[in-house]
């Protein structure tokens, strides 16, 4: 599977700064198994970690990076499919990876893998216009997100600014409550009309994140013109001690209008929801 | 080597899946967990001795030591280990299994007859190149440049740094040695690496690495030896 070059550069490079979500790395493996060129990158990082460590490989970091996934997947009880999936593929030969890819391709709705995007080189981001009175906030005050817009690099940075369909979201969140570990992310229009964030479309539940940060960056650019619409958006973060299940939360935002006030997984005591109302206009002079 | 059949409690905090237990398994094991699956080992297959000489990609050896735990840590296998052998030789013989049963159809996972390489049989494909005078130059140049870099480092990251990335310890004993939050240690820890990725980017320590020393080396060792399948 050949993913967009940026893209895939910048999950190796994040992979040695900050670390990556377990779906993302299941990703960033499948890539490397089919790419030479990005197999050669990881390898160069890998030494040059132990290079600045000096210590024989596994380093510390390459323990930790590894630890986290398999605490974590042990923890939840189950062997992701989605390393299945690296495994099967693995074993198979080009020829029939090959044929897997297609068919894979063509069973996905295309239009859904496109709208995560590496984002901008030096990208400057203004915050987001949030109706307050549209906000869900959570029981605990430790965890939240932050929805920015990416400007152009000579932008001047206003407070706050509404997008339009042809800007691209990107979010940050923060972690600093009790046993939190996972987060879930999607966006809501219409009548329940599902936008995945994170997982993405392709994940099948919550994604792992770091615990005792503030604004971490969650580092992908969402492309409003793709799967979104001009209108309401709420953009629904779910934080939780254990991965939540897609298909469930799915079920959950079914019928639910983006301006309801009601929290998405209900009264939920195992789950701290913040959720945002933002409104995506229509871009100037196509209104 | 022999912790879990020495420490009860552990044993049994672990057969519960608890995170300190499974933490602390980890820890213990994971090195040489990855020494066997990069060294390799030897084995019999249809009445010939063969040897699997090792994984050589970073990213392939992280991937395989994952599901390796993520197998040994499994309810199933937690709860059929006996604690009466060393924990090490279960969880190799789970590596091992792991390497024949899901990597054996791979072309790029050694499988040497050892019949047909004349008693060489663990002779380690990057061993076997020689290093160039070049290669030593780019080493020492590497070594330099990573000093520079160290001495560029300003006082709290720095001492930030030789806690975690010299001395190897945890985010917790680095922060509570500089009575510091773990956030602090973390943060710092981040803009360490950021930076040194970009330090020796502009050093060109990317821009001359060739992909040459894993596949290329593995795969003229193949044509050289005949290699075949595990069975």
């Amino acid at each position: 599977m050949k993913l967009p070059t940026p893209w895939s550069s910048r999950l190796i490079e994040k992979q040695f700064t900050h670390g990556l979500s377990e779906s993302d790395q299941v990703k960033l493996f499948a890539i490397l198994k089919d790419n030479n060129a990005h197999a050669a990158t990881y390898q160069r990082y890998h030494d040059l970690e132990a290079a600045l460590c000096q210590s024989p490989k596994p380093t510390l970091f390459a323990i930790e990076r590894m630890e986290r996934l398999i605490i974590n997947q042990t923890l939840a009880g189950t062997t992701k499919a989605s390393r299945r999936f690296v495994h099967v593929w693995l074993a198979s030969s080009a020829a029939l990876g090959t044929l897997a890819v297609l068919v894979f391709a063509l069973l996905l709705p295309w239009q859904n893998k496109l709208d995560h995007q590496a984002l901008p080189e030096n990208a400057r981001f203004s915050p987001v216009v949030i109706n307050t009175r549209g906000q869900i906030v959570p029981r605990e005050t430790g965890i939240g997100i932050r929805v920015f817009c990416v400007v152009a690099e000579d932008t001047v940075v206003k407070e706050s600014i509404e997008p339009s369909y042809r800007d691209v979201l990107t979010f940050t969140y923060s972690n600093v409550a009790k046993d939190v570990a996972y987060l879930t992310l999607l966006g809501i229009q219409n009548k329940g009309d599902v936008r995945w964030y994170y997982p993405d479309y392709e994940g099948s539940r919550s994604i792992s994140i770091e615990r005792n940060v503030v604004d971490e960056p969650l580092g992908d650019g969402i492309k409003l013109s793709v799967n979104h619409e001009p209108g309401d958006l709420r953009i629904v973060a779910l934080f939780s001690a254990e991965p939540l299940n897609k298909a469930l939360v799915e079920q959950a935002a079914k019928n639910m209008s983006p301006s309801q006030l009601t929290p998405l997984m209900g009264q939920r005591q195992d789950v701290l929801e913040h959720s945002v109302l933002i409104h995506v206009a229509e871009p100037m002079g196509e209104e | 080597m022999t912790l879990l059949v020495e420490n009860r409690s552990l044993r049994e905090a672990f057969k519960r899946g608890e995170r300190f237990a499974l933490e602390a398994v980890y820890r213990e094991y994971v090195r040489p967990v990855y020494g066997f699956l990069s060294r390799g080992f030897s084995f019999e297959s249809q009445g010939s001795s063969r040897t699997f000489v090792g994984l050589r990609a970073a990213w392939e050896t992280e991937d395989a030591v994952q599901t390796v735990f993520l197998r040994a840590f499994s309810e199933k296998a937690r709860l059929a280990y006996d604690g009466l052998r060393p924990y090490r030789n279960y969880l190799f013989s789970i590596a091992r299994n792991f390497v024949l049963d899901e990597l054996k159809s791979r072309r790029e996972v050694l499988f040497i007859d050892d019949s047909q390489s004349e008693g060489d049989q663990r002779q380690d494909p990057n061993e076997s190149m020689e290093q160039t005078p070049e290669d030593v130059a780019a080493d020492q140049e590497l070594e330099r440049d990573v000093a520079s870099f160290v001495d560029s480092l300003p006082e709290k990251a720095r001492e930030v740094f030789v806690l975690r990335f010299r001395q190897s310890l945890s985010v917790l004993e680095s922060a509570s040695r500089l009575k510091t939050s773990e956030h602090f240690i973390k943060s710092t820890e981040k803009q360490i690496k950021k930076r040194f990725f970009v330090f020796m980017q502009q050093r060109g320590h990317f821009a001359h690495w060739r992909y040459d020393s894993l596949k290329t080396q593995s795969l003229i060792l193949m044509l050289l030896l005949g290699v075949g399948g595990a069975t």
